[in-house]
């Protein structure tokens, strides 16, 4: 059953349409799949000129690697700790922009390195079998 | 600024980022931080304006020191690195660093 938008928005403190991802498909211990729409919206918060640059494929993520973060900490019982993005290694843009892809964005992230405070997510976001932009997110705790 | 021979290897631009951006209200509300990927559009932006002929193809390492509030005024400096594929670049606030990295550059003349 995928968590809807609703829900991704008790679990991350991004709101209105900041809140970018539009349901978790699945999600375990390790990984999260996500879909997205928003990157079509006219009103997407991140476009400049009207465009919506792929460099904010590396948002979409972070707040998927987010509300991961958030399902862990529900699922231990525990609060939704705030997170911010603190760093981006190795990161490839095969496109330069989003605003013009007409299917659902798959943000896909793998956690790698990280047990409730700091994290490493390995993120991917494509649409079909195409990667449109690939990168490594650090999540570090908002002090 | 540098000049070695006609390619100037450094750019730099002053830039804010205006308190109604529209990423501001929900990141986060009332408590209004630039969105990391919003100070790397600027960053991307300085890079075209700088080098026409170059298009960012990724980025190779990015931080993300401290948070930048809305319509505090930075700048963005852009330096060309011995590899023609890369661009060093860092926005500071006053002096001091908010933001640095690494970009990876495609151009269409060398």
């Amino acid at each position: 059953m995928p968590i809807a938008k609703a829900e991704i928005r008790t679990l991350i403190p991004h709101a209105g349409l900041m809140c970018l991802l539009d349901s978790v498909l699945e999600w375990d211990d390790e990984s999260i799949v996500c879909t997205s729409e928003t990157h079509r919206d006219p009103a997407n918060p991140l476009r400049r000129d009207g465009r919506l640059s792929a460099l904010h494929a590396f948002e979409y993520g972070a707040q998927a690697a987010a509300v991961h973060g958030g399902l862990r900490a529900r699922s231990a019982g525990v609060a939704a700790p705030p997170y911010y993005l603190a760093a981006l290694r190795d990161a490839h843009l095969q496109v330069m922009r989003l605003d013009d892809i007409d299917s659902p964005l798959e943000v896909r992230g793998q956690r790698l390195f990280g047990d409730g405070g700091n994290a490493i997510y390995e993120c991917h976001v494509s649409v079909g079998d195409a990667l449109l932009a690939d990168g490594r997110i650090t999540l570090m705790l908002r002090t | 600024m540098i000049v070695t021979g006609v390619r100037q290897v450094s750019f730099e631009i002053s830039r804010a980022i205006r308190a109604d951006h529209p990423s501001l209200a929900g990141h986060f509300p009332g408590a209004p931080i630039v969105p990391g990927v919003v100070i790397l559009d600027e960053v991307a932006a300085a890079l075209a304006e700088w080098r026409k002929d170059c298009q960012l193809t990724g980025i190779r390492a990015v931080k993300f020191v401290l948070p930048l509030k809305p319509e505090q005024p930075f700048t963005i400096c852009l330096t060309a690195k011995g590899a023609k594929t890369e661009v060093d670049f860092c926005c500071r606030v006053e002096g001091r660093m908010v933001v640095e990295g690494r970009l990876e550059i495609r151009c269409d003349k060398i």
